[in-house]
C-alpha cells in the first residue's frame, strides 16, 4: 500500500513537472518563432521553385502567378511581424 | 489578461492557418514539377523538397500541440527547434545547389557544386554501411564513390588553386552562417533568428527552467 502511495505521488509530481513545463509561456514564444520561421521558409521556397521552373507559370498554371503575388506580399507580412 | 489569451490564441490561429496556406500552395507546385525528373541535377532537387515537406509536415503537427494519454496541449520545444533549424539548413543547401551566383562561391558552377555534394553524401553512407557491417551496400557505394572521384579528378584538373580535400567537403566547406548571408535570408532579423537556433541548446534549458 505504501508503495502505491509513492507511485502514485511520484505520478502526480511528474505530471505536475510536465505540466508546468508545457505551459510555460517561453513556450508560446517559441511556437511563434517557429511558425514564423517555416512560413518565411516556405514562401521563399515558393518563389525560387517558381523561378527555377517559370514553365509552371506559362503553361497550364497561370493562375499561379496570382497565388505568388500573395505569397510575397504574405511573406512580407510575416517579416513585419517577426 | 483574458484579453491576452485571446489575442494571443488569435495571433497563433492566424499562424497557423497561414502555414497550412502555404504548405498546400507548395504541394500544388511539387506535384506540378513534372520536370523535376529531367536530369541528375533535378532529382537531386526533388529529394531535398521532399525532406522538407516532411519537416513540414512533422513541425505543423508538433507546432498545434501532441496529445499522450491524459496529457494534452504538449508543445515539445526542443524537437520544435531541431525541426525548425533542419527545416533551415534544408533550404539553405537547396539555395547552395541550385540559386547562389557562382561568383559567391569562389570558383565553382551549379554542376561542380552537385558533384561535391553527391561525394560528401555517398561518403557519409560508406560510414554508416561499415557501422552496418552490410559489404554488399559498402561495394556498392564503393563503387559509386570510385566513379564520383573519376568525374572530380577530371574537374580539379580545369579548376585553378582548388584542393581535392576542400572540393569534397560537405558544401565545399561553406558554413551555415556564410550561406544565410549569401541566401534569400540575409535579413537582420533571420539572422538573429539563426542565431538563437544555433544556441538552441541553451534556450531549451532557460525554457525548462521557466
Amino acid at each position: 500500500m505504501e508503495n502505491f502511495s509513492n507511485y502514485a505521488h511520484s505520478e502526480y509530481m511528474y505530471n505536475e513537472g510536465i505540466n508546468e513545463y508545457i505551459s510555460n509561456p517561453k513556450a508560446l514564444v517559441g511556437r511563434k518563432m517557429c511558425y514564423n520561421v517555416a512560413g518565411v521558409i516556405i514562401s521563399q521556397l515558393i518563389v525560387i521553385i517558381l523561378e527555377l521552373f517559370p514553365e509552371i507559370l506559362k503553361d497550364k498554371y497561370k493562375e499561379l502567378e496570382i497565388e505568388k503575388r500573395n505569397l510575397v506580399s504574405a511573406y512580407n507580412m510575416l517579416n513585419d511581424e517577426l | 489578461m483574458e484579453n491576452n489569451e485571446m489575442l494571443e490564441s488569435a495571433i497563433l490561429e492566424k499562424l497557423e492557418n497561414d502555414l497550412d496556406r502555404l504548405i498546400m500552395t507548395y504541394l500544388t507546385l511539387w506535384i506540378n514539377l513534372e520536370s523535376l525528373h529531367e536530369s541528375e541535377e533535378t532529382e537531386i532537387l526533388d529529394k531535398l523538397l521532399l525532406k522538407i515537406q516532411l519537416n513540414l509536415f512533422s513541425l505543423s503537427v508538433l507546432l498545434k500541440g501532441s496529445k499522450y494519454k491524459n496529457l494534452d496541449n504538449i508543445y515539445d520545444i526542443p524537437s520544435i527547434f531541431t525541426l525548425s533549424r533542419t527545416l533551415i539548413e534544408n533550404y539553405l543547401t537547396i539555395e547552395y545547389l541550385f540559386v547562389i551566383k557562382n561568383k559567391d562561391l569562389k570558383y565553382t558552377t551549379r554542376e561542380e557544386r552537385i558533384k561535391s555534394y553527391k561525394f560528401a553524401g555517398y561518403k557519409n553512407c560508406k560510414q554508416i554501411a561499415n557501422i552496418l557491417k552490410d559489404s554488399k551496400f559498402e561495394k556498392e557505394i564503393a563503387d559509386i564513390l570510385e566513379k564520383l572521384e573519376l568525374e572530380i579528378d577530371v574537374i580539379l584538373e580545369k579548376l585553378e588553386n582548388v584542393k581535392k580535400k576542400d572540393f569534397i567537403k560537405p558544401r565545399m566547406g561553406c558554413n551555415w552562417n556564410y550561406l544565410i548571408e549569401k541566401s534569400k535570408l540575409n535579413t537582420k532579423l533571420y539572422k538573429s533568428r539563426w542565431k538563437i537556433f544555433q544556441t538552441m541548446l541553451i534556450l531549451n534549458i532557460c525554457i525548462m527552467k521557466g
